[in-house]
């Protein structure tokens, strides 16, 4: 099993590297330059190419991926053109709370989606399990954006129960902290519920087919007994894979949301980063976003192990 | 304006002190350092933590700020600066001679405007509340030079100057200035929070606030400014009452905004003046009778209503000086060559320029959605009229960058020049889109040599008559902008940029 963890470790290197060079590259491809968008329209050429040489762009693309890459493996990730802070700074304040937007969003996935498939799984061909395929292919297929944007009229302009976004810190007001996520939190996990949910319905009714569920059953087992202690957590096992990479869509979903909801996170930022061509900032984003979703996909695959006892890791 | 639009009458004994306002503003600034950054939004900051020798007043007319009085010699190679008293900084330190300097020094050193200052030979110091700019050439307009709104001559301290090393932008620990906030913390893309200076000294030369000086007095404890970029949160924002105020709303929702009692909504004219540049290099766009073929073709008033949604939000008129403004001067309109409405006209002056059909690429960015809708009414005017128009929509900073390719027409947006001199950027030696005209240049050198306004006036409308014949862009009209706050927010006017100074909220 260590064996196993460190060497998927050390896979990450190689999978890093890669996503720091197609984005690098990718970004020095599309047209458009962080000095002449900083100066304003009106700069001169010569002014342009001062601020161009001091940000270091005169320099050829491999050299400047390397002096990059340098950096990068000492933990500095450079300097934002635009933001007056290094970009680990940067990072460092916003990540959290795209992290915290996107497990809330997962919650509220789990919350709704698992209970949703099981109880349609269970009363398969009835009212409820037809209902409750509609609200999934439904929730599938609305766009988060379009659901924050309905959260937010009947909520926060209606209602006025809770606000329209912004956010609080834990540490400066719990109560408003909450207050402040559950609109994005919802926006985040309904769409991601349904997918969980139809996950959850196939891999129950898959599980309820098996034969030793059957054995449960002629035995005159109770058939909450079934369902909940021995067909449930055998059908939650593939659920928990898509959590993982729930997660990760999650992750990159807050960009559109943190836009909407005015939220600080690393989607603004890498927005904001983009539009302005800040191509540390860029880089250093991108590249957290992927470590993220590469680390919370290696702990899932772990997991995995303790949920089913017939996988093992040499 | 509708009655409901017009600005609160205050009465200066209502005020009343204390609270945080939150606003909500279309982007946080890129930069807080004045010196270099162009964007509005650093602008907005700007205006209300520093102060100038000299800024504009309502009427967009010069008036000291941070100057007791200022004078020339009559040859106008000494420009003498007396400087008010008492004034401190952020930190304490008193506003001296050598602060001046040093900030004009910074200013000739970093500034994209430092060309301006390029003649100043000598800064003499006399005394700790006067100094004299020396210069090797006359320069009559050296007080619309510095009382520039942004990319200005902000004043700081010597001593927190002489902490940026060189290649260092002005930030949050440096950000000292004169005006009636300080900075107290700026995330950005989170919010920058500006507090009441408690030791600032009001310019009681005034009654009250005028432009962007005057008496300005901060009635609020706190100005909270929060970049809220997605328009429809700021609605939900200003009607949940999340926000005091909010920056640009979309023109649609004026009606239901003006509807909701609890909502000021604020009509702020003459915000944009959206325009269309010429590659005036590029064939057939090198040809003056092609340009005026384009001038011909367009019909301002349905690009303008385009642009603004609503008739409400958009005027006519072909001065490149708004009408608010005493440059003022609607010479496009006087010659008949605003507005022309003349597709057959358009077609023979191509013609006479050997337009066969070629292919024009007009650029067009998607960012500004006003931008976006009236390039595309535009480049339907355009074909319908005979021209084969390939309009191209980029993100803005592809935009910017496509125009080092092929292109023909290109959107975009002034803002409001607050001098003649803010046109000298025709000038050839600013290669402004790589334009050239003699005339044009003959024209805004003489714009430099000249004090008296009369005769100032009288150039910049010759200059404006000679962008009209020569047409390296065109004006369409003025675009105004709607912004909202709660009803129990009192004092705000509308200006150039936004002023929370003199405002007050009494829930």
């Amino acid at each position: 099993m260590v064996d196993y963890v460190v060497r998927r470790a050390m896979g990450l290197v190689p999978t890093l590297l890669l996503v720091a060079v197609m984005s690098f590259v990718i970004m020095h491809l599309a047209p458009g330059d962080p000095a002449a968008r900083m100066l304003g329209v009106r700069a001169t050429e010569s002014r342009v190419r001062a601020v161009r040489a001091g940000m270091g762009l005169d320099q050829p693309l491999p050299q400047q991926f390397l002096s990059w890459l340098a950096g990068a493996v000492r933990g500095d990730f450079g300097r934002s053109y635009v933001l007056d802070r290094s970009v680990a700074q940067a990072m460092f304040e916003r990540l959290p709370v795209t992290i915290m937007i996107a497990l809330i969003g997962l919650v509220i996935a789990l919350i709704l989606g698992i209970p949703i498939g099981v109880v349609a799984a269970i009363r398969r061909g009835s009212l409820v399990d037809q209902f409750l395929s509609v609200v999934a292919i439904i929730g599938v297929s609305v766009p988060s954006f379009w659901l924050a944007l309905v959260l937010i009229f009947v909520f926060a302009m209606q209602l006025g129960v809770l606000p329209s976004g912004r956010y609080v810190a834990f540490s400066a007001d719990v109560v408003q902290a909450l207050r402040h996520l559950v609109l994005p939190g919802l926006a985040m996990g309904v769409t991601s519920a349904a997918l969980i949910a139809r996950m959850s319905r196939s891999c129950m009714l898959d599980v309820l087919g098996q034969d030793y569920v059957r054995t449960a059953r002629s035995k005159g087992m109770n058939e909450s007994r079934v369902v909940y202690r021995h067909a449930l957590r055998n059908a939650l096992i593939p659920v928990v894979t898509v959590t993982g990479i729930t997660f990760g869509e999650l992750l990159g979903g807050a960009v559109v949301l943190e836009e909407v909801f005015t939220l600080p996170g690393v989607g603004r930022l890498l927005i904001g980063a983009v539009n302005s061509r800040d191509y540390p900032v860029i880089q250093g984003v991108i590249l957290a976003i992927a470590l993220t979703y590469l680390v919370v996909n290696l702990v899932i695959d772990i997991f995995y192990v303790y949920l089913d006892p017939r996988i093992k890791y040499g | 304006m509708t009655p409901k639009d017009v600005p609160e009458v205050v009465d200066p004994a209502d005020p009343k002190e204390g609270g945080e306002l939150t606003v909500a503003m279309t982007a946080s600034p890129p930069m807080l350092d004045s010196n270099i950054g162009w964007a509005h939004q650093t602008a907005i900051v700007t205006t209300h933590v520093m102060e100038e020798l000299l800024t504009y007043d309502e009427d967009y007319a010069i008036i000291p700020q941070l100057a007791e009085d200022y004078y020339a010699n009559d040859a106008y190679t000494e420009w003498t600066f007396e400087l008010r008293r008492d004034v401190l900084f952020h930190n304490g330190q008193e506003m001296t001679s050598r602060d001046v300097k040093a900030s004009f020094q910074r200013t000739m050193g970093v500034s994209p405007r430092a060309s301006d200052f390029a003649n100043i030979e000598e800064i003499r110091l006399e005394g700790d509340h006067q100094l004299t700019l020396v210069f090797s050439e006359p320069e009559p307009v050296l007080p619309a030079l510095v009382a520039y709104p942004y990319v200005g001559v902000p004043i700081y301290p010597a001593d927190v100057l002489t902490e940026v090393e060189e290649g260092e932008h002005i930030s949050i620990d440096n950000y000292i200035g004169t005006g009636p906030f300080e900075i107290d913390e700026w995330i950005p893309d989170d919010y920058l929070r500006l507090v009441r200076f408690e030791d600032y000294s009001p310019d009681t030369r005034w009654d009250g606030p005028t432009g962007l000086g005057g008496k300005r007095i901060a009635y609020v404890d706190e100005v909270l400014m929060v970049p809220v970029p997605e328009s429809g949160s700021r609605v939900a924002g200003i009607v949940a009452g999340e926000y005091h105020w909010v920056q640009d709303l979309p023109k649609i929702e004026y009606y239901d905004l003006k509807g909701d009692p609890n909502l000021e909504t604020v009509l702020q004219k003459a915000q944009w003046a959206p325009v269309v540049y010429f590659d005036t290099n590029e064939p057939p766009m090198n040809d003056v009778r092609m340009r005026r073929a384009i001038q011909a073709a367009l019909n301002h008033d349905h690009i303008m209503l385009a642009a603004a949604e609503l008739e409400e939000f958009y005027r006519l008129c072909s001065s490149f000086f708004f009408q608010e403004q005493v440059w003022h001067c609607d010479i496009g309109e006087q010659l008949g060559l605003y507005d022309q409405r003349d597709p057959e006209r358009a077609l023979e002056l191509a013609e006479e320029a050997g337009y066969d059909g070629e292919e024009l690429v007009f650029l067009a960015t998607g960012d500004y959605e006003w931008m976006y809708r009236m390039s595309i009414v535009m480049a339907e005017q355009l074909r319908e009229a005979g021209f084969n128009v390939d309009l191209q929509v980029y993100e803005w900073s592809t935009m910017i960058a496509m125009r080092e390719e092929t292109w023909h027409l290109n959107t975009s947006g002034d803002s409001i020049p607050f001098d003649g001199t803010y046109m000298n950027y025709w000038h050839t030696e600013q290669d402004w889109l790589g334009h050239s005209s003699p005339r044009i240049d003959d024209i805004l050198e003489q714009g430099m040599q000249h004090a008296d306004f009369e005769t100032r006036y009288d150039v910049y409308c010759e200059l404006s008559k000679a962008l009209y014949e020569e047409v390296p862009f065109i004006k369409l009209g003025d675009l105004h902008e709607l912004h909202a706050h709660r009803d129990y927010m009192h004092g705000f006017t509308p200006f150039w940029t936004p002023r929370f100074w003199n405002v007050w909220i009494e829930e």
